[in-house]
């Protein structure tokens, strides 16, 4: 949960904080409307270094700010309401509208679970953690260090181990009723990029797991970077941890989801099981706490609180804007910019903030930095499936801008099968034009956008039909994609769930 | 001899240190490489080799998830791997059936483990999906089901593929029980299932009913003669259409905008069955009797026919099974 207000720029930063792996990194100030690209730093991140406080400094829970602890020299006062900028993130965190909130205060032994990573800043510098424990829980903390033994051992902050103190909440639907989850969420800001840190969340002797969180290369780098594509995983954990597993196996950087994670997004009892699904042999929490999970909003979650307490998102507020900002918002990761957008109901998607949003958002992208665009969202713009189809109203409205700032991919979902489309550029009423393509389908020179459809990560399947013009290849199985991206090159393999090849291409800018 | 010695050496040498000034992406792409060339032993040399030469770099974790990956599928120094890892690249599109049974006795012979866990399962799928052979199908996934260190996602999976196999030998039945038995009712398959059951005998019983109401139709156009008296029934056709229609529309609508379009179908069916039995009873005139017999009788046929396109056409599976998703 996490509203970014602005990008302000760098503030001194202290060497020693670098030397730990903790430092506000300069670098280019968010121009993209919402976008969180671009290294950061608070008010608290350049008071804190002029206070000049060290890693050696031993934060403890009760004198840590919420944010970044005192190695990063990020130490901003003590939050006491919501919106709050955790230190040294440059950003705002706002929570949902609910009965009980507050900031770490050290009490309660109930365990962490649920643990998961998503991004609400700088890919390249900060990742934020949410996590679950019993109602009676108020700790809030995470500790973090690139050395992996002394994060194990730690108990509170050390000279190599990095204390953030969070946020919590109580929440629940009406579907929910009496039924309330605690939900526990630490932002880690300042960090190196490229770096592999080591975390746990918790709070004094009750911690969780240790689990392995890698920063993204620098803003604009040209390093690999690979990310997972899936979507409609709901009511099947069990298909979906299987290919949680599969995807663990490739070691993506992030991943991204298309929607509908669950049946019905304010249940909590389904989210418990989607957050503890396990093949016996992996647990979906290993890959969700070790990698981003970055998902747009699905029909079948329609932004219930569920979703939004429960995800980390960039929040920028834009006007009409639900879910604290987290409807629709967009990232950078290495050289790649990615666009979430809402499309459920259709009609707010078409029109109005979020359309102004888009164009702005896609009019900043500096291409020198992150040639790659990508967007997703859940309703498919092309799809031929049997039981939805494309939605024709999103295409009308959204395409041209797709066209005219040359997005690369648009990831969707909502019919639960897999489908990619040929390059598509422009439109002849409502229906896509379909533009000079490579081998196997793939855009020359950017001539076109590609429109692939992976929602078969659980959910019943749906019949696939390739009598649509604009299908270059579909098949109703369950699937996810890998997309591998070094420097102008794209590599993208979809595999089922037996792990064969369903699709394999790849184009260079 | 001692020079060719030397020689070897300098070669190793040069071999190991052009290795080492190697960028770790170009070996992690050769080690990938080598995977879809089903050479497992060499992808994972690679692998180790770039997680040792590259200690700390980024990309390392990559490296370090192949090999967890590959020595996960040791078994029988790899041979199995690779001819599984051969098999699977292949894909289903271009295996044949003969294919497929040769790989499936091959798979037998493999040792107990994760390669043959996998390739059962791809065998078991292949022969489902792909070939449309249930009775093979059943056969893998039983085979599957039984094998020695299976997990419980492996033991949900494998049942449902069986449950779904015996109900396309027509089995439903037996397959909703065997589901029921292993704890699985909630899972989609069930729900499939009983969606199937119900669509066969509401066709059934939907077929029967348009029998029915063709022979009363043909019938009335034989031997009624007598004028149609109240014109207000036609309202009252025109009401029962509405209402037959409406409500399925309605129901369509409030889970999906976007499947009114493809609710086609059963609107035809039901404006077809409307205008048949309008047609005829302006043709005929029925008795005040015989039409209002006629009214109920075409109600039925409506909602006969709209069953029998809702379940042609894969909505009514679709539809009950969102009806039923757990809440």
């Amino acid at each position: 949960m996490m509203r970014l207000l602005r990008a302000s720029t760098l503030g001194s930063v202290t060497a020693l904080a670098f030397a730990f792996g903790f430092g506000c990194t300069s670098g280019d100030n968010g121009s993209i409307p919402g976008t969180t690209n671009g290294s950061t730093t608070s008010s608290g991140g350049a008071s804190a270094s002029s206070s000049g406080s060290s890693n050696a400094s031993t934060s403890t829970a009760s004198s840590t700010s919420a944010g970044t602890g005192g190695d990063s020299g990020c130490m901003a006062p003590k939050p006491t309401s919501f919106p709050y900028e955790p230190g040294c993130c440059g950003y705002q965190v706002a929570i949902p509208t609910v009965a009980e909130s507050g900031f770490n205060d050290g009490k309660g032994t109930g365990k962490p679970d649920h643990v998961h990573v998503g991004l609400a800043g700088p890919s390249e510098s900060t990742f934020a953690v949410n996590w679950r424990t019993a109602n009676d829980t108020t700790a809030t903390e995470l500790l973090l260090g690139t050395d992996k033994a002394a994060v194990t051992a730690a108990n509170a902050a050390t000279a190599t181990v990095q204390l953030v103190a969070g946020h919590h909440f109580l929440y629940g639907s009406a579907s929910d009723g009496t039924n309330k989850t605690r939900a526990h969420e630490a932002h880690a800001c300042g960090l190196k990029p490229a770096t592999e840190y080591f975390y746990k969340v918790g709070g004094a002797g009750v911690w969780s797991e240790v689990y392995p969180l890698t920063t993204a290369p620098a803003l604009g780098s040209s390093d690999a970077i690979r990310f997972a594509v899936i979507g409609d995983s709901r009511n099947d954990p069990t298909t979906f941890a299987k290919i949680e597993e599969a995807i663990a196996a490739q070691a993506p950087d992030l991943q991204v989801f298309t929607g509908d994670a669950v049946a019905t997004g304010a249940v909590q009892t389904q989210w418990n099981a989607w957050f503890e699904a396990t093949t016996g042999n992996f647990k979906v929490q290993s890959l969700l706490a070790s990698a981003p999970f970055m998902p747009v909003n699905g029909n079948h979650e329609s932004l219930a609180i569920n979703y939004a307490a429960q995800f980390i998102m960039p929040q920028v507020v834009e006007p009409d804007e639900k879910a604290e900002g987290e409807a629709y918002y967009s990232f950078d990761y290495g050289n790649a910019h990615f666009i979430a957008l809402n499309d459920t109901p259709t009609s707010g998607a078409t029109s109005g903030p979020q359309l102004a949003w888009l164009e702005a958002n896609l009019q900043a992208v500096d291409h020198k930095k992150t040639p790659w665009v990508f967007a997703m969202h859940h309703q498919s713009t092309y799809s031929c499936g049997g039981s939805h189809g494309s939605n024709v109203s999103l295409r009308s409205a959204w395409q041209p801008l797709f066209d005219k700032y040359k997005v690369d991919i648009v990831f969707s979902g909502h019919d639960h099968l897999y489908e990619r489309s040929k390059p598509i550029r422009g439109l002849s009423g409502t229906t896509g034009i379909l533009a000079q393509a490579g081998p196997k389908g793939t855009p020359v020179k950017g001539s076109g956008t590609l429109y692939l459809v992976s929602g078969g990560a659980g959910a019943p399947l749906y019949t696939a039909k390739d009598s649509c013009t604009h299908t270059y290849v579909t098949e109703s199985t369950r699937n996810y994609a890998i997309v591998d991206i070094t420097g102008t090159k794209i590599h993208v393999k979809t595999s089922r769930l037996d792990g064969s090849v369903l699709d394999e291409f790849d184009f260079t800018k | 001899m001692a020079s060719a010695v030397v020689c070897g050496s300098a070669l190793v040498l040069h071999a190991a240190t052009s290795f080492a000034s190697e960028p770790l992406d170009e070996t992690l792409a050769a080690a990938s490489r080598a995977e879809d060339r089903a050479e497992p032993k060499v992808a994972l040399e690679l692998y180790h080799r770039a997680a040792a030469e590259h200690e700390g770099e980024r990309l390392v974790r990559r490296a370090k998830a192949r090999i967890d990956w590959l020595e996960a599928r040791a078994e029988g120094d790899h041979g199995p791997l690779a001819e599984w890892l051969r098999v699977r690249s292949q894909g289903t599109a271009t295996l044949s059936e003969e294919d497929l049974s040769v790989f499936a006795a091959r798979v037998r012979a493999f040792p107990s483990g994760l390669v043959r866990r996998e390739a059962t399962q791809f065998i078991a799928d292949a022969w489902l999906t792909h070939f449309e052979r249930p009775s093979e199908a059943l056969d893998a996934y039983e085979r599957w089901s039984r094998e020695p260190g299976i997990d419980d996602a492996e033991r949900q999976l494998s049942a449902a593929g069986a449950a779904l196999a015996r109900g396309r030998l027509g089995n439903g039945e037996e397959a909703l029980r065997e589901l029921h038995r292993s704890g699985l009712d909630g899972r989609a398959e069930a729900r499939f299932l009983r969606a199937e059951r119900i669509g066969t005998i509401g066709s059934a019983v939907s077929l029967a009913c348009l029998a029915a109401y063709a022979v009363a139709l043909a019938s009335l156009l034989v031997r009624v003669r007598r004028p149609f008296r109240r014109r207000d029934d036609l309202l009252a056709y025109g009401l029962v259409g509405i209402f037959t229609l409406g409500l399925p529309i309605v129901f369509v609508h409030g889970y999906d905008p976007q499947l009114v379009h493809a609710f086609a179908p059963t609107m035809g069916a039901a404006a077809l069955v409307v205008t048949v039995t309008w047609l005829v009873a302006q043709a005929t005139e029925p008795s005040r009797l015989l039409a209002r017999r006629l009214k109920w009788a075409s109600a039925a046929a409506v909602v006969a026919a709209v069953f029998l396109a809702t379940t042609r056409s894969g909505m009514l599976t679709e539809l009950l099974m969102a009806a039923w998703e757990p809440r």
